[in-house]
């Protein structure tokens, strides 16, 4: 734990709230930024951070569940923790519905809340580095030429050189030309991760 | 009881669901509670208008037509004022029976002392006669009270007006309207040559007769006058009996003969009317109907009408010496149709617009109506077997819907009734568990901190404030909750405890019979009241009964009873909720009152709390103890009223 990239974003209207969760996350190394409304954390925070929102489903303005849905929106993926003052099922189901990472019902004990926050943080960094990586991948995949494209699609769809060739109606030589370059403009040194990359981003057939 | 001591602070375990459940059931209590006290509030406000007394001082004995008319529509205007709470106490002076000097000063004597302490805001007087009683002894009955005095002759309004009572005192003058009324009368009887006149012997009687008498010779000219006022009834009835032919009568009042026996003046001029062998005419609207043949008469509605709206003039803070004298103001032309066709005066002759009063329709006409509804009836029978029939096949697909759509509607009103006590529960589990919630998580935080090895004692001071300050706040909501009920303006009126218990049953019916428990009463009917707040004794006897409802949850269903015991003992009214449940764990017997004591998985330990409270408050006593044959007795005792 105790990334120096991770924030928890703290949205609650209640001071005393604010404060007591601000204290447990910090005495677990976190860093923590506190905002008393959403329309205060959509002006202020950096969407893109690594990290995790803790947010009362309660609160004057925009309530939890909208901001959840603006942030859907506005394609941010940072996992939400709700709080909640009374267990409301229909509400909860509604949340995690949408991907809420967990939904918990004041007063929380500090274990429940922090293995919360940690599991979220860890499987959204994990989706935060692939989805970068794939990221990555799309824009390399934008400098091939059209005959190296074609070249790339028949390599990840498990063609030999030389079948290539003949499905290109080219040399064996040119094939293993283009081959490298695409290998290299991808930014890839096997063709099993080249496969395994095309398959995240969706390009494998 | 189920009385189980939990510990108080077991509902901050992190468990959710168990954590859910309690809030949701616990607050069920103090939420129907809640309800009855923002009722309470809503009454209190219509309540804590100013109260105002109105005293009416009738000149007549109780069973008079106009002033039992005057009564009804007096209490029917006065309790519709907005402004104040109008109490309306009434006296019937009879002072035509007993109208002797010394009768009418005790009579003052005793109306000063039974109205020393519920001193009336204002006096009303109907008649003379409660005027004059009023203006007695220097006038120090209700001294500095103000009077409206209703149905005056113009000439006692005329005497009032110069009266030291005037200072304080305005009224209505009852107009006889005998100079128009004598016109018309001769009128409708061109040929007459004798005027009658009748009149009893009181001096009320002469008062009334004097202004008339003046204006029916100024309407008849020079007519001949027979004067049969002031007779013995025998004698009045006998000569009325052998009158000259082209004889009117005119009859104003008998309230007492020449030898002093006293009548009603409508059931005087009924025998008047009897016996006379000439039409009678009259003067005042009650009379119709009893033997006069009608006039233009003065409106006793336009009279009443306007002594409530000068009373509540004065009410409202006017000085009945500001107010003019009012002059009668409405008037109705009305015939009695058996006096017409008695003397056979017909109807083309009568005004206009003339109100007609005791119509009879000749046979034919009487039952034309229901000829025509026999033979309307036979047809619609007819048809409607016809309809029946198809109804009959119509109605068993109905019923069937009627079933489903009943089903629906009730569905419906459950979900209703449910959510919006969420809402409610919601809202204060939200007030309570935001303090909660910091708390423990300041103190988790601050258990890491020293666990971690961080000993910064900065940080310590300011999670320890943050503790505080969250555990006040906590404090301030239970705090707010209790003086919510306890404060609440309390309103002290006398109640019967049995009505409170009745209606609470009434509203807990539907709880009793989703728990199968059975109720039964034993109550005093002749119990006196006690002074109490309403709406709080009906929240104490509401949380008993909730009490032992859950108390005897336990048992099987057909063990689930409760009774209600209603009893006066040493000057106290005493009312016992027993149940079967499983008693008061002994030594707990007074801790059962504490605040959060409580033995349920899903009680906050308020209900029995806000009872004594109230109870307290009431300079009342409640207890439990255990039954012998098992169960518990909760019980209340408050002082009767008419034992203080």
């Amino acid at each position: 734990m105790g990334d120096k990239d991770v924030f928890i974003f703290v949205i609650d209207d209640d001071a005393s709230v604010r404060k007591s969760l601000s204290f447990l996350l910090r005495s677990a190394g976190y860093e923590v930024k506190t905002f008393v409304s959403a329309e205060e954390f959509l002006s202020r925070a950096d969407l893109n951070s690594i990290g995790c929102i803790i947010l009362d489903v309660r609160m004057r303005g925009m309530t939890g569940l909208d901001l959840q849905e603006h942030l859907g929106k506005r394609e941010c993926h940072m996992p939400i923790i709700f709080m909640t003052g009374h267990g409301d099922v229909p509400m909860s189901v509604r949340a995690i519905k949408k991907g809420a990472a967990d939904f918990l019902t004041k007063p929380f004990d500090d274990t429940q809340l922090l293995s919360s926050v940690e599991s979220a943080v860890e499987q959204y960094t994990r989706e935060k580095t692939d989805l970068d990586k794939i990221q990555d991948f799309l824009r390399r995949l934008k400098t091939l030429t059209p005959r190296e494209h074609e070249v790339f699609l028949h390599v990840i769809s498990g063609l030999l050189n030389k079948q290539i060739a003949i499905e290109l109606d080219i040399k064996e030589h040119t094939v293993k030309v283009h081959r490298g370059r695409v290998m290299q403009k991808l930014g890839v040194d096997s063709v099993a991760s080249l496969v395994r990359l095309a398959e995240k981003a969706g390009k494998s057939k | 009881m189920l009385y189980r001591v939990t510990n108080k602070i077991s509902y901050l375990q992190s468990n959710s669901s168990i954590y859910r459940r309690m809030i949701k059931h616990s607050l069920v209590i103090i939420l129907i509670s809640f309800i009855f006290f923002l009722a309470g509030a809503r009454a209190q406000s219509a309540d804590s208008i100013e109260t105002k007394r109105v005293l009416v001082l009738y000149s007549l004995e109780k069973g008079n037509v106009g002033q039992e008319r005057m009564d009804a529509q007096l209490q029917a205007i006065f309790s519709s004022n907005k402004t104040f709470n109008i109490k309306i106490y009434n006296e019937y002076l009879d002072l035509i029976r007993f109208p002797e000097a010394k009768q009418i000063s005790h009579l003052t004597d005793f109306l000063h002392q039974k109205y020393a302490r519920e001193k009336p805001d204002v006096v009303l007087t109907v008649l003379p006669p409660a005027l004059d009683a009023l203006e007695q002894h220097g006038g120090t009955l209700f001294k500095g009270t103000p009077v409206v005095a209703a149905c005056l002759p113009r000439d006692r309004a005329k005497s009032l007006a110069d009266s030291a009572l005037r200072k304080r005192a305005t009224g209505i003058i009852y107009v006889d309207n005998a100079y128009e009324i004598a016109q018309s009368a001769l009128r409708l009887r061109p040929g007459t040559k004798y005027i009658a006149f009748i009149a009893g012997a009181s001096p009320l009687d002469i008062s009334f007769k004097v202004p008339i008498l003046r204006e029916i010779k100024r309407a008849a000219g020079g007519m001949e006058l027979i004067d049969l006022s002031g007779l013995t009834i025998a004698e009045t009835l006998s000569r009325v009996h052998n009158l000259p032919p082209d004889t009117i009568v005119f009859n104003t009042s008998i309230f007492r003969d020449k030898e002093g026996v006293t009548f009603t003046p409508p059931e005087a001029l009924r025998m008047v009317s009897n016996a006379s062998n000439a039409p009678v005419f009259g003067f005042v609207e009650t009379h119709m109907g009893k033997g006069i043949v009608g006039g233009r008469l003065a409106s006793l509605q336009w009279q009443i009408e306007k002594v409530a709206e000068l009373a509540q003039r004065v009410l409202a803070g006017e000085s009945p010496a500001a107010i003019p004298i009012a002059e009668e103001g409405g008037y109705l032309t009305i015939y009695d149709w058996k006096e017409l066709k008695r003397w056979g005066i017909p109807e083309s002759s009568l005004p206009k617009g003339s109100i007609i009063i005791n119509r009879e329709l000749n046979i034919l006409d009487r039952y034309k109506k229901y000829l025509f509804a026999g033979a309307l009836f036979l047809i619609l029978q007819t048809v409607f077997i016809a309809f029946l029939i198809d109804t009959n096949r119509k109605q068993k697909t109905a019923s069937a819907q009627l079933r489903e759509s009943e089903e629906r509607y009730r569905e419906l009103l459950r979900i209703d009734r449910s959510s919006r006590l969420g809402e409610l529960t919601a809202s204060l589990a939200h007030e309570l568990n935001q303090p909660l919630a910091a708390i423990l998580s300041n103190a988790q935080a601050a258990l890491r901190f020293l666990a971690s090895g961080k000993n910064d004692p900065e940080l310590s001071r300011e999670i320890l404030q943050n503790i505080v300050q969250d555990d006040k706040r906590a404090a301030d909501v239970i705090r707010s909750l209790r003086s919510m009920v306890k404060k609440g303006e309390t309103r002290k009126e006398p109640v019967n405890i049995n009505d409170i218990l009745r209606e609470v049953i009434a509203i807990s019916r539907g709880e009793l019979t989703a728990h199968n428990v059975v109720i039964e009463t034993l109550l005093d009917e002749i119990l006196p009241s006690v002074i109490a707040d309403r709406t709080q004794i009906q929240q104490v006897a509401l949380n008993l009964i909730m009490n032992a409802m859950d108390a005897v949850a336990q048992n099987s269903p057909d063990k689930r009873k409760i009774i209600l015991q209603t009893e006066l003992r040493d000057g106290f009214v005493r009312a016992s909720v027993h149940d079967s449940g499983p008693g008061i764990p002994a030594e707990q017997a007074d801790s059962i009152f504490d605040p959060f004591y409580t033995t349920k998985n899903n009680g906050l330990g308020m209900g029995l709390a806000v009872c004594k409270s109230i109870i307290t408050g009431h300079e009342g006593r409640i207890w439990g103890e255990n039954n012998p044959e098992g169960g518990a007795t909760l019980s209340f005792a408050l002082r009767a009223a008419d034992h203080g």
